[in-house]
């Protein structure tokens, strides 16, 4: 008795609790961290091809997939659902295969009971061939076509089938830069001449010489335009050659066009090198491609340019605004009760559910400012808004206004940390309240600024149900940045990493194949945001060191 | 003119100094009849004093009678504290600083001011000097290299710092930057140097250095410090103020204050009865 008295007095109760805590923190972050990342990056792995016999209600097919998952099912759910013969009290094996050749079944996925599975193999020519339409398509390569005669056949023609690729990939690249950067400049330049003549005749002043102007222009452009047609038709017939025809395990026979092939491999035969290699160049795509399939497959290059894109446009939009008012409230506004309830009004600002500010930024920056906006200066596009249309710029506007009181608050605190006698030195010498705000007192609270920051990173990046009302999208035709003037395109929509998440993981058509890139994109957003505070934490550490010290 | 010594009946030859008699040192700050209240107490009151000029006046009394507040009068850092409301007069060479027309950040480039903690800037040595001038708008390299070195060199300072004038501050000595801080109040050359107990948070070597440099640099400004250390007082000054509860309850040369004082309070307070 005395000695439990004596443990409890010595205080270890409480360190362990607080181990305690500490340690099943660490473990459940560090356990989400792998959880995405085993599921998310497991998905890029070049699985083997099985070729397999299933018997199911007396018939037996024979198919071709990637095991997938298994699961243990118990036999009352199986009888329910229609199995024959299943044992109530036994439990059952069950496993996912991904079985590709969605035009030909109708889905990607299928389970099968292992018990019905027979003969097992990994037939080394098996051939998984990527499209850009219907998925992946699993079986044997039978022919290669060049305008419908075949050049090769058997497996003699794997060779000649990665050649063509090769060369259809490079065509399929210069088609998709002829559309999207000449073609694409040409039809952005059309649109400014439509939209300077609508000015011109909107303010009365569309005489002939400007006409003239604008039609010399315009047929100018018309003639680039033709020859750009005209080289992309060229460029569909080449790439329009080859095809390549694909025996499925079924005995079906499939033609497609070389044009609609991303790659083609033989998962079986390949080494672990070839694997590691195949890898990261899935999980290059994953990164730096766009997506395909309805966001199944392909990358997600635009959803992370995206987020980094907007989430920088806050900070640059945030962190002034928040800085002055935080400089005004502790600097000059007289401490009394007005400020006391402004200060409380910020600090409770913070903890307005996110979906509110959304529906302010829709009703407010959108419909009323971006609206009366295009009034003002575009009147030319009107009934087509330009600005008053969701987009970047209302999507930062809005999480702008979501973070500034995380960014208010922290600046009021690093402003009165700043020691009075370092500003009496500085008024000492004869400077102005504004000049020892500026040289002395700004500089040291930077740091704390540079905290609110992060802070504000932090919580805009993960941010996602606003922004669904004022400017992200499923799937945007175009980055906001690009190579036609002003370049930076603040009225444009953007795709966004966490709606990406729920877009695939909720949204998709596919959720078998969706499932584990919402694990990888879920990995990826949490990378970005990590990212984003490392750059800030290390500024502002180096910000530290320099103001060091006066702390006595 | 009058001189301080006429007003409070001072005999100069008790002044210890040689040359005291040829030259009779002219006032620089003259207070008449200065009330200051904090809210609606009173701090001081009606304080009548002549400060001399190029001389080293100290001013000395128990925690609370007010000495930090009447320095910070001559440069009226007062005005930064809420609440504050100051009567009288304080001329400085003939024109009262609390007019309305007075430009206070003129002022204090007249009047400097060297705190009780060393409170340098986080910056480089350099720039810390520079400071004041920066804020003048002077920006010219070899102008500001040449105002630097004079200043650190007055301070005492540039034999120690001449290596690193472009490290930070902060890795200073608490006297290094004690007298980094008055090099930075004399590079914008100031006609006062207040000196707000400038020593009591330095060890007693680093405390020597000041009042070294406090006895260099009076044949150049008038220098007022606020001193809780009675012997510091009489090392360092020509004259001495006691104050008492927001009074000056007597104001002379150092000398005679402290060997003959007039006043039963003063008598009291330097031999250790009370404070």
């Amino acid at each position: 008795m005395t000695r439990l008295k004596t443990w409890f007095r010595s205080g270890s109760p409480w360190i362990w609790l607080n181990a305690g805590a500490v340690s099943i923190s660490i473990v459940l972050v560090v356990g989400l961290l792998l959880m995405i990342a085993v599921r998310g990056l497991g998905h890029f792995w070049p699985a083997a091809l099985v070729e397999m016999e299933v018997s199911e209600n007396g018939q037996t097919l024979t198919l071709v997939g990637e095991l997938r998952d298994s699961e243990q099912v118990h036999g009352t759910v199986l009888s329910e659902s229609g199995y024959p013969g299943a044992d109530p009290a036994a439990m059952y094996t069950r496993l996912l295969v991904k079985t590709g050749n969605r035009d030909l079944y109708g889905s990607d996925f299928r389970w099968v009971m292992e018990q019905d599975l027979r003969n097992r193999r990994y037939p080394p020519q098996l051939l998984a061939v990527e499209r850009r339409e219907w998925g992946v398509l699993y079986g044997y390569l039978a022919q290669v076509r060049e305008n419908g005669q075949v050049v090769a056949s058997g497996d003699g023609a794997w060779q000649v089938l990665q050649q063509r690729s090769r060369r259809a990939l490079e065509l399929y690249q210069r088609i998709r830069h002829l559309e999207q950067s000449d073609i694409g400049a040409i039809n952005h330049q059309l649109e400014r001449l439509r939209l300077k003549e609508r000015r011109r005749q909107l303010d009365g002043e569309l005489d002939a010489q400007t006409q003239a102007y604008l039609a010399a222009a315009r047929s100018d452009l018309q003639s680039q335009y033709q020859q750009h047609m005209s080289r992309q038709e060229q460029l569909y017939q080449q790439i329009a050659r080859d095809s390549v025809v694909i025996r499925t395990v079924d005995g079906r026979e499939v033609e497609v066009p070389l044009s609609k092939v991303v790659r083609s491999y033989r998962p079986n035969t390949m080494s672990v090198f070839a694997k590691i290699g195949f890898y990261g160049e899935k999980l290059w795509e994953f990164m730096a491609d766009e997506p395909r399939e309805a966001n199944t497959e392909g990358g997600i290059f635009p959803a992370i340019f995206g987020t980094v894109m907007m989430v920088i446009i806050m900070t640059l939009i945030v962190t002034p605004f928040g800085v002055i008012a935080a400089i005004y409230m502790r600097e000059y506004a007289r401490q009394g009760l007005l400020t006391r309830i402004i200060r409380i009004a910020v600090n409770n600002l913070a903890g307005v559910p996110a979906i509110v500010y959304g529906v302010f930024g829709l009703g407010f920056f959108v419909y009323f400012l971006g609206g009366n906006l295009d009034q003002l200066f575009f009147p030319e596009a009107l009934p087509a808004p330009t600005i008053g249309t969701p987009g970047l710029l209302w999507s930062a506007v809005t999480l702008a206004l979501l973070t500034v009181p995380v960014v208010i608050v922290a600046t009021e605190e690093g402003l009165s940390r700043v020691p009075r006698n370092i500003r009496e030195g500085s008024l000492a010498l004869g400077a102005t309240k504004a000049e020892t705000l500026w040289r002395t007192v700004l500089p040291m609270a930077s740091p704390a600024i540079m905290t609110g920051m992060i802070l504000a990173i932090a919580r805009a990046a993960g941010e996602v149900a606003p922004l669904m009302l004022v400017g992200v999208v499923k799937l945007a035709p175009s980055l906001p940045l690009d190579g036609n003037a002003p370049f930076l395109h603040l009225d444009r929509k953007f795709m966004h990493l966490g709606f990406h998440i729920y877009d695939v993981g909720f949204q998709s058509p596919n959720v078998e194949a969706a499932r584990p890139l919402v694990y990888a994109t879920a990995l990826l957003l949490v990378l970005v945001i990590v990212v984003l505070n490392l750059a800030a934490i290390s500024i502002r550490n180096r910000l530290r060191e320099k103001y060091r010290a006066l702390e006595s | 003119m009058n001189a301080p010594t006429m007003t409070h009946g001072i005999d100069l030859s008790l002044l210890g100094r040689g040359d005291a008699a040829q030259d009779v040192p002219q006032t620089c700050l003259d207070v008449r009849g200065l009330n200051l209240y904090y809210g609606g107490k009173q701090a001081l009151t009606d304080i009548n004093m002549e400060i001399p000029s190029q001389r080293v006046t100290a001013f000395i009394g128990p925690s609370g009678c007010g000495k930090s507040t009447l320095l910070r009068c001559f440069n009226r850092m007062n005005d930064l504290v809420d609440g504050v409301k100051v009567d009288g007069q304080i001329l400085l060479n003939g024109k009262d600083i609390y007019h309305r027309h007075v430009n206070v950040v003129d002022l204090r480039r007249q009047v400097g001011m060297v705190f009780q903690k060393p409170n340098p800037f986080p910056k480089t040595v350099y720039e810390n000097v520079a400071y004041g001038l920066r804020i003048q708008g002077i920006n010219k390299r070899h102008v500001l290299d040449e105002a630097v070195e004079s200043a650190l060199q007055r301070a005492a300072l540039w034999d120690e710092v001449k290596d690193r004038l472009h490290e930070s501050a902060l890795g200073m000595s608490g006297g290094q930057q004690q007298r980094l801080v008055i090099a930075r109040s004399i590079a914008v050359e100031p006609n006062v140097l207040l000196l707000d107990e400038p020593a009591s948070a330095l060890d007693p070597i680093s405390t020597l250095k000041i009042e070294e440099l406090i006895t260099e640099l009076k044949d150049r400004y008038t220098i007022l410090i606020v001193t809780h250390n009675m012997q510091q007082a009489a090392r360092v000054s020509d004259y001495t103020a006691f104050m008492y509860m927001g009074e000056l309850v007597e104001f002379g040369s150092t000398n005679s204050l402290f060997t003959n004082p007039k006043k039963k309070q003063t008598e009291d307070y330097i031999t250790g009865r009370y404070g």
